[in-house]
């Protein structure tokens, strides 16, 4: 699946929700449903998972992405309540670039991870920095007190003081802010990942010679189940909806 | 979007090799020249400077769904990646300008220290109002986009960027590892999948 249909096979959830709310939710309800953290309108939520889809796939670039959803919300008759705040979903320009590039970065993550589930060439990954934060979060420690909570069987798949593991790691769920096993691993992290193969990982002891690494878990995964709290039919009304009316 | 198609052939000169494990080669081989390709732009991004482009570019890097038996999609969907690798002439499109409405016949390259180029963002994202924005020329009559009241002195102006008709890029073959770097990633990653597999039986 690549990040673009990824992205599409998403379930609109226009329910406000708070960022606690969020964390709280499963993998699954969060990768098959399209949310925005405080949003009920499904119009501007199917706007932005729309211009993301297209930013996944390379039609658009970020700017004209953002401009996508501001002509989009504008021709819907979106009135912010305060305009040019945070709240503002089509004049904001940092929120719809955290909605718009934390959505990418997720589903890129997800495609990432399931093409390298289970690669014995490439059996490990590092967690390297991507992207320059002003205020860059640290994740040396994150990294080590993630390590120290897991139980003996799979700290013994991750270094501690490098951040380095196997794919199948439940170190990955355990630095997310999600309990996702791929990046992003927080908003604005900068953070993602890069494959390690094989002779480099017994070489740093996190695999022994002949031992097969872990397929890593699939479950979550998919986009298939039935939402329950979804009203029913609201993807084809916001999809029928869209195209009718929008450019 | 930029596609490097990666064919892995030669396992059928392996009997002994099951489908499965021939299928693991080739996962292997197309995902080391994936995550070459990210490690390449993350260079660059550090060679360069680039807080984010260069970054984003390398998480665009994407391993697509191998459907036809043998080959595997290497995938870089950040726009702009191909421009500067192959290089090529930017043009105005036309569209109307979200700031004034008229068509656009310009394109706006900000300066270094412009609040645009600083901020990540476009002219009409900056919020100003459209009546504060000229055009003014510079002492070689290039000319310059500015934000503020028109005075003679120019003091108390936002320096945006200057604008040109067309603006072309050289091309870069050094933005993506070369055919022969890929190729040599390839095969060490199919040699790395059979080193594993052998090790296991």
């Amino acid at each position: 699946m690549t990040p673009a249909e990824y992205i599409r096979r998403k379930s609109i959830y226009p329910v406000a929700l708070t960022t606690e709310q969020v964390d709280a939710l499963s993998q699954e309800f969060r990768e098959a449903s399209a949310w925005i953290v405080g949003q009920d309108e499904a119009y501007i939520i199917a706007a932005y998972y729309r211009a993301a889809a297209k930013l996944a796939e390379g039609t658009l670039s970020a700017a004209e992405a953002r401009r996508l959803v501001r002509e989009t919300l504008r021709t819907a008759g979106y009135q912010p309540e305060q305009p040019g705040s945070w709240t503002d979903m089509a004049g904001g320009t940092a929120r719809q670039r955290l909605v718009l590039e934390t959505n990418v970065n997720k589903a890129a993550g997800y495609a990432w991870y399931e093409s390298m589930r289970g690669d014995v060439g490439n059996p490990a990954q590092a967690l390297v920095r991507f992207e320059q934060a002003r205020e860059p979060r640290d994740w040396q420690t994150r990294w080590r007190n993630a390590w120290a909570s897991l139980p003996p069987a799979e700290q013994r798949k991750a270094l501690p003081h490098r951040m380095v593991a196997l794919t199948d790691c439940a170190i990955w769920r355990a630095i997310s802010r999600w309990g996702d096993p791929y990046p992003p691993f927080d908003y604005n992290s900068g953070m993602d990942v890069v494959p390690v193969d094989y002779d480099t990982t017994v070489a740093l002891g996190l695999l022994q010679p002949g031992e097969k690494p872990g397929r890593g878990q699939r479950a979550g995964f998919g986009c298939k189940r039935e939402l329950p709290a979804a009203p029913p039919g609201v993807n084809e009304e916001i999809s029928n909806w869209i195209t009718d009316h929008l450019p | 979007m930029i596609k490097l198609q990666v064919h892995i052939t030669g396992s059928a000169r392996i009997p002994t090799l099951r489908a499965a494990e021939a299928q693991a080669l080739r996962k292997s081989g197309a995902n080391r020249v994936a995550g070459s390709v990210r490690r390449h732009l993350l260079a660059l991004a550090a060679s360069t400077g680039s807080r984010r482009w260069w970054g984003q570019a390398a998480r665009s890097v994407q391993v697509a769904p191998q459907e036809e038996s043998g080959s595997a999609l290497v995938l870089i969907t950040q726009r702009g990646v191909r421009l500067h690798w192959k290089g090529g002439e930017v043009r105005p499109t036309g569209r109307p300008s979200a700031v004034t409405g008229k068509p656009t016949r310009s394109l706006l390259l900000p300066f270094p220290d412009s609040p645009l180029r600083r901020r990540g963002i476009t002219l009409a994202e900056l919020g100003l109002p459209p009546e504060s924005i000229h055009v003014i020329k510079s002492k070689r009559g290039c000319p310059i986009l500015v934000a503020g009241e028109q005075q003679k002195t120019h003091t108390n102006l936002i320096w945006l960027g200057t604008l040109v008709k067309s603006a072309r890029f050289r091309p870069r073959p050094g933005v993506l590892p070369s055919e022969a770097a890929l190729r040599a990633e390839a095969q060490e990653g199919v040699r790395q999948a059979l080193r594993a597999i052998l090790k296991q039986q």
